[in-house]
């Protein structure tokens, strides 16, 4: 287990430095002057000159690339260049937007999710199986900038129902956590189908119906929870791909998160804190995996010893 | 869901008997009868506002976006502001200026009592440190260029720079203390604490109208100097607002200046700026209620908009205010040939080019803005004349045309929409031009360096109601430089650069008008640029809100002198 543990660790890291890597040599290939960004079009050589001191922007790109990394490695995250803010303050400020946007989708898709999983299970090759699979790959297929242009201005500016954009309390976060489901639920709906219909299936659930469990008590106490594992599994890997940051329904929504902070980013060209949110993203990543993997482990020993 | 006037709970009646009777008093103690007071009419509310990125800088010397610009202009003011007719109006200054007879000296009386929002009194010294803080590359100035003319600014920049490119010891930093000499600029001085005497190095009668911008406003030296660079993000200014929250990338939220020197001045109790939202956005709120004023609106937009009465009446217009042109690269072959450059000029319909803008420009014959005073209407146009294009080109070598690449930001429509005219025209003459795509601030980088961008679409406003601005910047061949120039043509004609020389030395308006009217018409004839269309501004702006200003000049839209009346 320790060898394994070890092993994982180190897969992590070598992950996480070849990201670091790949950012850096990406954000670099992007023509562009970041001082041009600071100081404008009209800037003056002399100023250009002194924030390209201050910034270190003479340094060759290797040396950078070093100090970079040798940061990253105390888990020093930088300033960034346009604003002079911490980089992992930024990101934290941020975080409970996005965390709460990721919260508020997650609850919604799957209080929708797990009755249509379960219901189309119970059901298969019905009108409501069949339709909940159409819609299911619809969702699917939706470009999330599109669904929430969409959302935006059909539930927003024509009926008026959600503030259009911005920030300002939860009302703000409904309209983009229920694009956010919407893109998801149809996913969801087909994994709790697909585990629920297994179970379903199984000896010990025809046990319960042959001893004269109802069906309420068999579909969800036996069935549901079990079909579930693995749907809770896949869950806690989107929720932390969905805390690095949800670019485009953030930035449709102008909701001050992670995302919008990361593409903000890349248009300022301001390295540390283009490499501060995906390193961010990276890392919740990375340790959700492995925390997932050793947990298998443990739980099962085929895995374990495999 | 945005609340623009905050609607007080209904108090209960005991506490409404007691609201009456002090009412009661009130109307008593100020005189029964008495006509309504214009000012309590016209305060309070919120006026609400959005950008599309969070701004880099609220510092007034760093900021140089349009939208940053009415934001600053909200925070800090300047000695002077433009006046109706080309004058100017004193705003922290208690009149216009004394002008010694040579023209090279100017003295300021400031106005008595005027406090910055943090409680400080203007003082000369404020002046002094401000426009001083403009050749401090460490204070990252972006319009440095415009004060050049101010008596030992450049020396001082010297000074600075070789300070900064001394190492310093690892571990001392010596702060924000000048060791190298000269540690002032000398045409800078605090007479007394209220007089500032300004001494130029040569007469120049384009100063007064760079007092006006807000690189030129007024910071306090005691905050700027304990801030450093933090005060960019903390701005402390003499304006009617003051940042009192900045959530950054969410919301910036400004409240009025307790301090505010124009203490009977009429306008909203608070500014809230939404930050984050792209121009769509901004329209569907501002169509909603949800936003007081939209600084540019999309085409799509401005179409739907002129269909709606209600909207139309929302319109705001600025015409020609924005030069859009593709510069050629006089130092880059074919470019090198006079006769190709007209000829380019001559294979482009501009009466097309301005419906393909949707109206919304009017059709380029020179340099400058129309919003510029000095704008001759007189200029030569080149007209669209594809067989007279054949021939230039044929008595220019390029009997076949040739090939060459144009860049282009694909993110700002107009220019983008504007480059492919110029490739489907110019194909029509036999010139082949690839698209090549580039970021804003790749293509800043890349047109300011030396025989590197042969063409790019570009566009320029004037921040100020003087030709200099534009025709110095964009077309001097005097400041020409390896890398970071802004006269991304990189042209260069000894008789122009000596009418530039000429210009900055001549004191005499009618004379110097002359000369720059001398300068247009021999860009016309050199074709440095393809000139091709002078964009409307078209903005949005609340029917309740009274006392916006739009102007030809950075920035466009000046809110501070605004107030709600629903």
């Amino acid at each position: 287990m320790l060898l394994r543990l070890v092993v994982r660790l180190i897969g992590a890291g070598v992950t996480l430095a070849g990201t670091a890597l790949l950012t850096f040599i990406l954000i670099h290939a992007v023509p562009g002057d970041v001082a041009r960004v600071i100081a404008g079009s009209k800037a003056s050589p002399e100023v250009l000159q002194a924030i390209h001191t201050r910034l270190h922007l003479d340094e060759p790109v290797w040396r950078r690339l070093g100090w970079h990394l040798s940061d990253l490695a105390h888990g020093d995250l930088g300033r960034s260049y346009v604003t002079e803010q911490s980089v992992a303050e930024a990101i934290l400020i941020r975080l409970p937007a996005t965390a709460a946007l990721a919260g508020l989708a997650v609850t919604f898709w799957m209080l929708i999710a797990i009755p249509l999983g379960a219901l189309t299970a119970r059901h298969p090759g019905g009108w409501v199986d069949r339709s909940v699979l159409v819609l299911s790959t619809l969702s699917l297929s939706l470009p999330a900038f599109w669904l929430a242009r969409m959302c935006q201005y059909w539930f927003s500016y024509k009926l008026g129902w959600f503030p259009v954009a911005g920030f300002r309390g939860f009302g703000h976060l409904l309209l983009p956590a229920a694009t956010l489901a919407l893109l998801f639920v149809g996913y969801y709906a087909r994994l709790i189908h697909t585990h629920m219909a297994e179970v379903l299936n199984s000896h010990y659930v025809r046990a319960a119906r042959a001893k004269g469990a109802s069906e309420g008590m068999t579909l969800f106490r036996h069935g549901l929870r079990n079909a579930m594992i693995p749907v809770v599994t896949v869950l806690g890997m989107d929720v932390a791909g969905l805390l690095g940051g949800v670019m485009f329904v953030e930035n449709v929504f102008a909701l001050p998160g992670i995302g919008t902070l990361a593409v903000q980013s890349v248009f300022n060209l301001d390295v540390p804190v283009i490499m501060g949110t995906v390193m961010f993203s990276a890392v919740i990543v990375v340790g959700a995996n492995l925390v997932v993997d050793l947990l298998y482990g443990w739980m099962d020993p085929r895995i374990r010893s495999a | 869901m945005i609340t623009l006037q905050p609607s007080p709970a209904r108090p209960a009646p005991g506490v409404r008997r007691g609201l009456l009777v002090l009412g009661l008093i009130a109307l008593l103690s100020q005189g029964w009868g008495r006509a309504a007071d214009p000012v309590a009419r016209h305060s309070g509310g919120i006026l609400r506002l959005a950008l599309e990125a969070d701004p880099r800088s609220l510092d007034a010397g760093q900021v140089f976006s349009n939208e940053e610009g009415t934001v600053g202009f909200l925070l800090f003011n300047t000695l002077l502001e433009a006046g109706p007719e080309g004058g100017f109006v004193p705003v922290l200054a208690e009149g216009l200026p004394e002008g010694s007879a040579d023209g090279l000296a100017y003295r300021f009386r400031l106005k008595q009592g005027v406090r910055f929002a943090n409680g400080q009194e203007l003082e000369a010294a404020d002046v002094v440190h401000s426009l001083e803080r403009c050749f401090d590359p460490e204070a990252a100035a972006v319009n440095l260029a415009y004060f050049t003319s101010i008596l030992g600014g450049l020396e001082f920049l010297e000074a600075r720079k070789k300070e900064l490119a001394t190492p310093r010891r690892p571990g001392h930093d010596p702060g924000p203390s000048r060791w190298i000499e000269p540690r002032r600029v000398e045409g800078l001085r605090a007479v007394d604490t209220r007089t500032v005497e300004i001494r130029l190095s040569r007469r120049d009668l384009g100063f007064l109208h760079v007092l006006t911008t807000l690189s030129a406003a007024i910071v306090p030296r005691s905050e700027t100097t304990r801030l450093g660079r933090q005060f960019a993000t903390h701005p402390v200014g003499t304006g009617p607002f003051v940042v009192k929250t900045w959530t950054r990338g969410a919301r910036i939220r400004m409240v009025r200046n307790p301090y505010y020197f124009k203490a009977d001045r009429p306008g909203p109790d608070a500014v809230d700026v939404l930050v984050g939202l792209d121009r769509s956005t901004q329209a569907m709120m501002f169509e909603r209620g949800e936003l007081d004023f939209e600084y540019y609106i999309t085409d799509p937009d401005l179409t739907r908009f002129r269909r709606d009465p209600r909207m139309k009446a929302c319109l705001k217009r600025v015409v020609g205010s924005t030069p859009t042109f593709a510069f050629l690269n006089c130092e880059i072959p074919p470019f090198t040939n006079r006769l190709v450059r007209v000829a380019l000029n001559h294979a482009i319909d501009r009466e097309a080019a301005v419906r393909l803008m949707s109206n919304r420009a009017v059709a380029q014959r020179g340099p400058l803005p129309l919003t510029v005073r000095g704008f001759n209407q007189e200029l030569p146009e080149y007209a669209y004349d594809p067989a007279r294009a054949r021939a230039l080109l044929a008595e220019a070598g390029y009997p076949n045309g040739f090939a060459t690449t144009l860049w282009c930001n694909p993110k700002d429509p107009t220019w983008w929409r504007l480059g492919l005219f110029v490739q489907e025209s110019l194909r029509k003459v036999g010139v082949s031009v690839s698209m090549r795509e580039i970021s804003y601030t790749g293509l800043i980088d890349a047109s300011g360096r030396r025989r590197t961008v042969p063409m790019g679409i570009w566009d320029w406003v004037s921040a100020y109601d003087d030709p200099r601005d534009t025709l110095d910047s964009l077309l001097n061949g005097n400041n020409l430089s390896e890398d970071g120039c802004i006269n991304n043509a990189f042209y260069s004609a000894p008789r122009v650069d000596e009418l530039f020389r000429k210009s900055a030395a001549e004191g005499d308006p009618g004379r110097r008008l002359s000369l720059f009217r001398q300068i247009e018409r021999q860009v016309v004839e050199d074709a440095p640029w393809i000139f091709l269309v002078q964009m409307n501004l078209d903005s949005l702006c609340q029917p309740w809100v009274k006392g916006m200003s739009l102007r030809g000049f950075w920035p466009p839209a000046h809110l501070e002198d605004c107030w709600i009346d629903r």
